[in-house]
């Protein structure tokens, strides 16, 4: 309730601190003569723009708390945002370690837990989600691989074959 | 030139050609349709495939792929909210609504019809008129370009939503995005934070799937547990006929269509820019024409009509210079181009004249391609549905997977599928800030366009900036611009005094 009521001046700050980034970085860009305009103009044009407008929207979103705020409509549906975050962290994990791990390793592994995630608790099947896991991976391993030459990493079996 | 066509449909109407044409047709869809996966990516996989043929049979294969292929984006955008291809991301605001209310069948069937009218309007167009529309296109240069994507930049503001400045904020946040990596003209590293990987800039379409795809799997992962129903939509598919849409409803979209078909031809011939510009101008052009367009977003079949007319008529668009010029608007058509020289084909003026018959076949079998496209979606319509009725806790997962290769498969490194993730993130953030992803979308398309022709144009002018007011063609796009501009600011305010009025 209170980050919906706050909601839009949060976007102009989150705007505003990318922009400080954004302009902190523009002193970086290397100067060249090969072009009339250099590549940091183009940058410094989009800087002056976002920064324009994340300020203008700090300025509208204070001016309606000033005046009470913004409507909050209260959501039918009820969230669990230990989902989404989990959902996150095993995709994070799942490509970072893809590489090492290897696709038929990890992919099976992502697919099981992602789905023990988002499946209700009292329809869990752990042999048959098993099963999927593995299917789905390796039918996906054996198309791209085989099917259009995609050299989809190996990881650790890599490691034990070569 | 009938004579010529019905010559170059008894070369084309060959069984082992027509096998071709199902074939290739049937593979694009299956690319198009899984996020990740684009038509370019079917054709550079067939292209050493298509050496076997005969040159005809060959480009009817590719051909095909790409028809098929941009074709199919639209299934997994109604259904799933996940644009297929870049050419299908204006599908979803549309598409997913109407899908929502248990109306993806007619969604499906609108979307299926209108890619076949898109391409079909855009074939005949070709067929006609399409060395005098080429030799036009040569016209334009570098000023042209700048002003071209300086005006479609504005047509962010009608793709905002509710607050006009948040809108505008996403879509600077997207060519500050597009800023990273190597600058155009000089080459220099920008925005990379001393990444080695960064430095080839961030592709288009792993950004897409992290925005869509992933952002989406992480909002079904707040609710799929707490939600009895594990299915993604139940679309009741009783008294159901035909592509689920009335005549009344096709008379009233003819506009819409013809106007879609026009932008996207227009687009598709102009080099460098192709359907995923297309879609999403045809998409703000239909609500900034409407009567309604406080509906589009809501699930009118309005949006769905333009963003499939447009995407696909891009395709015959961007043949055009291709047969008549040789010169490929994209990496699909230059894909295409390396097709027909592989087979000692040069497109160009000369290709009309020294192989009349092969290109007649390639309109003709432009022309079967874009029919095995209705004919197949439209018998799958009912299986694509069936698949929704896969609970989400499995379907989604495995999708993530598709999305990840797919990603992976653009470069060969991991570091796209890292991409995905990280614009899963903004997707996501933009999701529970209530920001509209349209015009980060349209920033991060159009804002290297912007530096890189602004850029030339200088170069060519000397430093000069006059040139871009004072070429005929730039000035009046600038014009129109301007015009734009003020009419948008001028609705805004008087929303914004109606609105407090009625408070």
């Amino acid at each position: 309730m209170r980050f919906r009521r706050y909601m839009d001046l949060y976007i102009g700050l989150f705007f505003l601190l990318f922009t400080v980034v954004y302009i902190a970085q523009i002193p970086a860009i290397r100067m060249t003569r090969v072009s009339r305009i250099d590549s940091a103009m183009y940058p410094k044009m989009i800087a002056a723009l976002l920064l324009c407008l994340s300020l203008a929207q700090i300025y509208v979103a204070l001016k309606q708390l000033k005046l009470g705020g913004q409507a909050v409509r209260e959501e039918q549906t009820k969230r669990e945002y230990k989902g989404a975050a989990r959902t996150l962290f095993l995709a994070v994990a799942y490509v970072v370690m893809m590489e090492d791990l290897g696709f038929l390793i990890s992919s099976p592994i992502y697919i099981f837990l992602q789905i023990l995630i988002m499946c209700p608790l009292e329809k869990v099947r752990y042999v048959q989600f098993g099963i999927i896991a593995i299917v789905a991976s390796g039918i996906i391993y054996v198309i791209f691989r085989h099917g259009l030459n995609l050299m989809l990493p190996l990881g650790l079996l890599e490691r034990l074959y070569y | 030139m009938l004579a010529s066509l019905f010559a170059g449909s008894i070369e084309v109407l060959h069984p082992m050609c027509l096998f071709l044409i199902m074939t290739g047709v049937a593979v694009g869809i299956v690319f198009g349709s899984i996020p990740g996966l684009t038509a370019t990516m079917a054709i550079a996989l067939f292209l050493p495939v298509s050496y076997q043929f005969s040159p005809l049979e060959g480009i009817a294969l590719l051909i095909s792929l790409y028809i098929g292929g941009v074709s199919g984006g639209l299934l997994s955008a109604i259904l799933l909210n996940m644009p297929g291809t870049p050419s299908s991301v204006a599908t979803c605001f549309d598409g997913y609504p109407l899908t929502q209310r248990g109306e993806g069948f007619k969604a499906l069937g609108v979307g299926v019809f209108f890619s076949f009218m898109g391409t079909l309007i855009s074939i005949l167009v070709m067929i006609f008129v399409a060395p005098g529309l080429a030799k036009m296109a040569l016209n334009f240069g570098h000023f042209e370009y700048f002003s071209i994507a300086v005006f479609a930049l504005t047509l962010i503001a009608s793709l905002a939503g509710k607050s006009l400045i948040k809108g505008l904020l996403a879509g600077a946040f997207g060519m500050a995005c597009a800023t990273v990596g190597m600058a155009p003209i000089d080459g220099v590293i920008r925005f990379t934070f001393g990444s080695q990987q960064l430095s080839a800039g961030l592709d288009l379409l792993p950004v897409l799937i992290g925005m869509f795809a992933l952002s989406e799997i992480m909002s079904s992962a707040e609710t799929s547990r707490i939600e009895d129903d594990t299915s993604i939509q139940n679309i009741d598919l009783k008294n159901v006929k035909g592509f689920g849409f009335s005549i009344a409803e096709f008379k009233s979209q003819i506009t819409n269509m013809f106007r879609s078909a026009a932008i996207g031809i227009g687009i598709g011939i102009l080099p460098g820019i192709g359907g995923s510009t297309s879609n999403l101008v045809a998409y703000s052009v239909a609500k900034n024409q409407s009567k309604t367009p406080e509906k589009f977003g809501t699930g009118i079949i309005d949006g769905v009509v333009a963003t499939e007319t447009a995407n696909n008529a891009t395709v015959g668009g961007a043949m055009i210079p291709l047969l008549t010029l040789g010169i490929p608007g994209d990496m699909t058509t230059a894909m295409l181009l390396g097709g027909l020289m592989i087979h000692g084909l040069t497109p160009g003026p000369l290709l009309f004249v020294e192989q009349p018959l092969f290109v007649s076949g390639v309109f003709v079998a432009m022309i079967l391609a874009n029919c095995a496209m209705l004919f197949q979606e439209f018998f799958g319509l009912r299986f694509f549905i069936r698949m929704l009725q896969t609970p989400k806790h499995i379907l989604l997962p495995i999708i993530f997977v598709l999305c990840v290769v797919g990603a992976f498969g653009l470069n060969s490194r991991m570091f796209d599928s890292i991409i995905v993730v990280a614009f899963g993130c903004v997707g996501y953030l933009f999701l529970k800030l209530k920001l509209p992803v349209a015009p980060f979308i349209m920033g991060f398309i159009l804002g290297p366009m912007v530096e890189i022709y602004l850029r030339r144009g200088l170069m060519q002018s000397k430093g000069d900036y006059l040139p871009f007011l004072t070429e005929p063609i730039s000035g009046a796009f600038l014009l129109i611009t301007l015009v734009s501009v003020i009419l948008t600011v001028r609705k805004n305010i008087r929303s914004a005094h109606g609105g407090a009025g009625t408070q």
